[in-house]
């Protein structure tokens, strides 16, 4: 799991917080699949691994602020 | 035949003698040669005939106590036979191989037995010199400067021994002589360098007024290089050249990012993905949420673990697309960078056909030349600089000797003070003017310095030696510094005033007597004050008169 907060050697792209906020500017208010999300997720942060993604998922959707249905994902 | 107290070796007239008849070349100042060559010294070539027929010369002293007997063949003298009686025949039995000492160990043993020096002291490079030493207590030349042996004689050779002789640090003036040489080659290296001689050295201001200048070229050629083109190229070779070497570039970085991401996709494949991992994962992400959101998790922990476990059963099936992905890009780009560079090596070789490529290879080595230019120019930088702090550690080093000298010289004032006082009480009871012997430390160590009133004159320089000889004689008791014998060739007293020299030799005796030291001297009879001649201590001290009529004089042979 990525850090949570950037400091000196971790930008904010690479926190899991800078992380879920990258997820959440790419869903917009649009419903897509994990698999399309992904794909443009890695284009966004090509450096960021998958495990990172779906960490950022997960706090998000724990959060409330995404829902999941049939493997497709929306904004809460 | 000489003996304690006052000897002098006469060259006189005799009754019979005729015009043709000389006391000069009577062999007075051979006597002194052969002392020398008994005590260390170097062959003289006069003495050849001697030397072809055999002669060999004996010298008795008296010497680690004991009496010690010395005796050197004028041919091949490499080696001296030594005898001795008493506590020195021990101390010289291990020096000696079948009666015979090397003429080095022989000087060893004379340093140490006559001025107390140690042979280590003797082995120092541009140290004291015991055949130096004994210059000052045979003078067979007599230099305006009582200072020195022969005119010639370096200054620091002279602080060096006389320093030694007063018992003061000499080190201190060989260490600053050298301070000084460096100081010295620094300013030399420093002029010349001012002066063009030396092109690889030169202020610093000049250096860094042409490196700025080769900046500026340096950029003005980067400049050219980079504006490159060519008149006759309707083409755009060039311009397509460059276009594609930075295409080139810009795969060959991409390439270098896809080969990192594809490793790290592999390594996440390998990794673990245990239920347990993922549990922990979530519990992770809880204890995050509550650092991150206002109100935590606002799902079930439950539900959020199922959502996780989901999007990780996946992981897999993405991550291996991915690479797929990833191999398929690898593999296109690769194709394409053969292609890009296939296309522009076929464009250099169409440009350097034309002979473009050259002129543009000619900017770059200029370009080139000019760098190198600037990296000597850094290196002399440098090397200024290196300069400067040389001279300012030499500079350290010399106040820090010094002040030391200046130390030693503090403790040793008194015991100076009382040199200075007796070589002014001698020179005042001859010519009743006081003179002074002065020590005091500069850049190159104890600088002695003996003032006269009148010095100039011949006979009063002749004087000033003969004063400070004594004086060193008189001290040497004391010190153990010198050998407590004087000998003082007939030049010493070249146009000295009869009145002077009556009271000098009247000096010698009276000393000699009181410190129980050895006075020698050569002189001609018609040199000597005739009141003196009747003295009693003065006939009683002639040792051997050698008339002018005499056939080989001293010697009794002609060479």
């Amino acid at each position: 799991m990525s850090e949570l907060f950037p400091d000196k050697f971790t930008p904010l792209a690479k926190t899991l917080v800078g992380e879920a906020a990258i997820v959440l500017g790419l869903m917009g208010t649009r419903s897509l699949s994990v698999g399309q999300l992904f794909v443009e997720y890695r284009e966004a942060a090509p450096s960021s691994p998958y495990d990172s993604f779906a960490a950022a998922l997960t706090l998000l959707y724990g959060a409330g602020a995404i829902n999941h249905h049939d493997g497709i994902l929306r904004a809460g | 035949m000489f003996k304690p107290g006052f000897n002098a070796v006469v060259a006189e007239r005799a009754p019979d003698s005729t015009d043709q008849d000389s006391r000069n070349a009577r062999g007075k100042s051979t006597l002194l040669a052969i002392l020398n060559y008994i005590l260390g010294g170097t062959f003289d070539k006069k003495m050849q005939v001697l030397a072809d027929n055999g002669w060999e010369f004996t010298l008795e002293l008296q010497l680690f106590g004991g009496t010690v007997s010395a005796t050197r063949t004028l041919a091949a003298g490499k080696n001296l036979h030594i005898t001795a009686n008493g506590d020195a025949k021990a101390f010289i039995a291990p020096y000696l191989v079948e009666g015979q000492i090397t003429v080095e160990e022989w000087k060893d043993l004379l340093g140490l037995g006559l001025f107390r020096l140690e042979p280590s002291e003797e082995k120092v490079t541009g140290g004291i010199s015991v055949r130096t030493l004994l210059s000052y207590v045979i003078r067979t030349e007599a230099p305006k400067d009582p200072l020195k042996i022969v005119a010639v004689q370096s200054a620091t050779s002279s602080r060096e021994h006389i320093a030694f002789l007063l018992d003061l640090d000499w080190t201190v003036v060989l260490d600053l002589a050298n301070v000084d040489k460096g100081l010295q080659q620094l300013k030399t290296i420093t002029a010349a360098a001012r002066d063009g001689l030396v092109t690889t050295l030169r202020p610093e201001s000049d250096l860094a007024l042409e490196r700025a200048a080769l900046l500026n070229e340096v950029e003005e050629w980067e400049g050219r290089i980079e504006g490159f083109r060519i008149l006759e190229d309707p083409n755009s070779l060039v311009q397509r050249a460059d276009e594609l070497t930075a295409q080139i570039s810009v795969l060959r970085d991409e390439a270098v990012v896809d080969g990192r991401m594809r490793s790290l996709y592999t390594s996440s494949l390998t990794d673990d993905t245990d239920a347990p991992a993922t549990a922990i994962d979530v519990e992770a992400l809880f204890a995050a949420a509550g650092a991150v959101l206002a109100d935590g998790f606002v799902r079930q922990m439950r539900d959020v673990a199922a959502f996780h476990a989901s999007l990780l059963t996946n992981r897999r099936a993405f991550l291996h697309s991915e690479i797929e992905s990833l191999d398929d890009r690898i593999a296109v780009r690769k194709a394409e960078l053969s292609r890009l560079d296939e296309q522009r090596a076929g464009t250099l070789r169409t440009l350097d056909a034309g002979g473009a490529l050259d002129e543009l290879n000619a900017l770059r080595n200029e370009l080139a030349t000019v760098q190198a230019h600037l990296a000597a120019v850094d290196l002399q930088i440098e090397q200024a600089r290196e300069l400067v702090t040389t001279r300012e550690d030499l500079k350290l080093q010399q106040s820090t000797l010094r002040k030391g000298a200046s130390e030693q010289l503090a403790g040793s004032r008194q015991k100076l003070d009382h040199v200075g006082a007796q070589f002014s009480q001698k020179m005042h009871r001859l010519y009743g003017k006081d003179a002074a012997l002065t020590v005091e430390v500069d850049n190159a160590g104890y600088k002695f310095t003996v003032t006269v009133p009148g010095s100039g004159s011949s006979g009063v320089d002749r004087m000033k030696l003969f004063c400070f000889d004594l004086t060193l004689l008189e001290e040497g008791a004391a010190s153990a510094r010198h050998p407590d014998f004087l000998v003082h060739d007939s030049v010493v007293f070249d146009g000295v005033d009869p009145r002077q020299l009556a009271n000098a030799l009247r000096f010698a005796q009276e000393m000699v007597q009181t410190t129980g030291g050895q006075y020698i001297c050569t002189i001609n009879s018609n040199d000597i004050p005739p009141d003196v001649l009747e003295e009693p201590w003065f006939k009683g001290g002639i040792v051997r008169s050698i008339l002018d009529t005499e056939v080989g004089g001293l010697l009794g042979r002609e060479f």
